[in-house]
C-alpha cells in the first residue's frame, strides 16, 4: 500500500513540474478552452485551477484562509462520510470512528505545519534570489538583476523613434522590459531633461519630438506615471 | 496478515496499471486526452470539490500511516 501511495504521489509531482516547466512559444495542441484556461492562468503568473497571487499580505491572508478551509472542511467531510458508513454500512471493530478522527486530526497536525514552513521558505527563497511575488522559479520572466543594463530612452540615437508608447501614464509597458526598470528608467528621462533642456539632443530633433514628451523637470515620477509604481510592482 | 484470493490483488494491479497506462498515454499525447493532474486542476477549481480531494488524502494518509501502520522497509 506505502509503494503505491508512493507511485500516485510521485505521479502528481510529475505532473505539477510539467505544469511549473515554462513553455516555449510553439502552440500546444487540444481542445480550445482548455488552451484559454492554460494562457489565463499564464498570465496570472501560475498554473490553471490555481488561484492568481494577490499582492502583500492580502496573499498570505488569502492562502492561510484557503488552507484553512479546506483542511477543517475536507476533515469534516471525511468524519461525516466514515460516520456514515460506521453507523450504516458496516460496523468496523477496533476503535474505527475514535481512530478516524484522532488520527485524521494527527495528519493534520503533522501536515499544516509542514505546509506553512514549506510556503515560508519557498517565499523566503524567493525573496532572497530577488523574484517578484508569484513568479515561477525558472519561468519565462527573467529576473531584474539578469537583464541587461539599458541607456535611457531618447539618450541615444535610434532610440525614442516613436514606436514605443509615448504616454508614460498610458499604462503600458515596453515588451522585455522588467517592472524594476521602469522608475529608473522615468528618472533617467527626468533627469536627462532637467540637464539637457528640452531643445537638446538626438529626441528633440525636428520630426523626432514625440507628443506628450516634453515634461516639466520638476515633475515628480508618481505624478509622470500615476499609479504604475504600484502596479509594476505587482503586476505579473 | 489476512489471506485473499489472488483474484482481488490482480484486480487492485490491473486498476492501478490502468491508472498508470492512461497518464502515460494523456502524458505522450499531450493535449487530446486529460492527465491526471489536469483532472485534479479541475476538480480543484471548486471549492467542494478541494474539500473532497482533501479529505480523500486524509483518508489515503489515515489508512497508510495510522491504521494498521507498520515500519515501511520491515521484512
Amino acid at each position: 500500500m506505502a509503494a503505491g501511495y508512493l507511485l500516485v504521489m510521485a505521479a502528481l509531482a510529475i505532473g505539477l513540474r510539467r505544469l511549473r516547466r515554462p513553455r516555449g512559444p510553439a502552440p500546444r495542441p487540444g481542445p480550445a478552452r482548455e488552451r484559454a484556461r492554460a494562457r489565463a492562468a499564464e498570465q496570472a503568473g501560475g498554473p490553471a485551477g490555481l488561484a492568481p497571487p494577490a499582492p502583500g499580505p492580502l496573499r498570505w491572508t488569502r492562502l492561510i484562509r484557503q488552507a484553512l478551509s479546506t483542511a477543517i472542511a475536507g476533515y469534516l467531510l471525511l468524519g461525516a462520510v466514515v460516520t456514515g458508513y460506521y453507523y450504516a454500512v458496516a460496523r468496523v471493530a477496533g476503535q474505527f470512528l475514535q481512530s478516524a478522527f484522532t488520527g485524521t486530526a494527527l495528519l493534520l497536525a503533522i501536515a499544516l505545519p509542514a505546509f506553512a514552513i514549506a510556503s515560508g521558505l519557498t517565499e523566503w527563497r524567493r525573496r532572497r534570489r530577488g523574484r517578484p511575488p508569484g513568479s515561477r522559479p525558472g519561468g519565462d520572466r527573467p529576473a531584474a538583476r539578469h537583464l541587461p543594463h539599458r541607456p535611457a530612452r531618447g539618450l541615444l540615437p535610434g532610440r525614442g523613434t516613436g514606436d514605443e508608447p509615448s504616454s508614460p501614464g498610458s499604462g503600458s509597458r515596453t515588451p522585455g522590459r522588467s517592472a524594476a526598470e521602469e522608475p529608473s528608467r522615468l528618472a533617467a528621462d527626468v533627469s536627462s531633461h532637467a540637464h539637457r533642456g528640452p531643445a537638446s539632443g538626438p529626441a528633440s530633433e525636428p520630426g523626432r519630438r514625440r507628443p506628450g514628451h516634453h515634461r516639466s523637470p520638476n515633475l515628480t515620477l508618481s505624478q509622470l506615471a500615476p499609479g504604475r509604481h504600484r502596479r509594476a510592482r505587482f503586476s505579473h | 496478515m489476512a489471506q485473499h484470493p489472488l483474484i482481488g490483488y490482480l484486480a487492485w494491479a490491473a486498476l492501478f496499471g490502468a491508472l498508470f497506462a492512461w497518464e502515460g498515454l494523456a502524458l505522450a499525447r499531450a493535449g487530446s486526452l486529460p492527465t491526471l493532474s489536469g483532472t485534479f486542476r479541475v476538480i480543484m477549481g471548486n471549492p467542494f470539490g478541494r474539500w473532497a480531494l482533501f479529505a480523500l488524502w486524509l483518508w489515503a494518509g489515515w489508512h497508510f500511516f495510522i491504521r494498521g501502520w507498520h515500519f515501511l522497509l520491515r521484512a
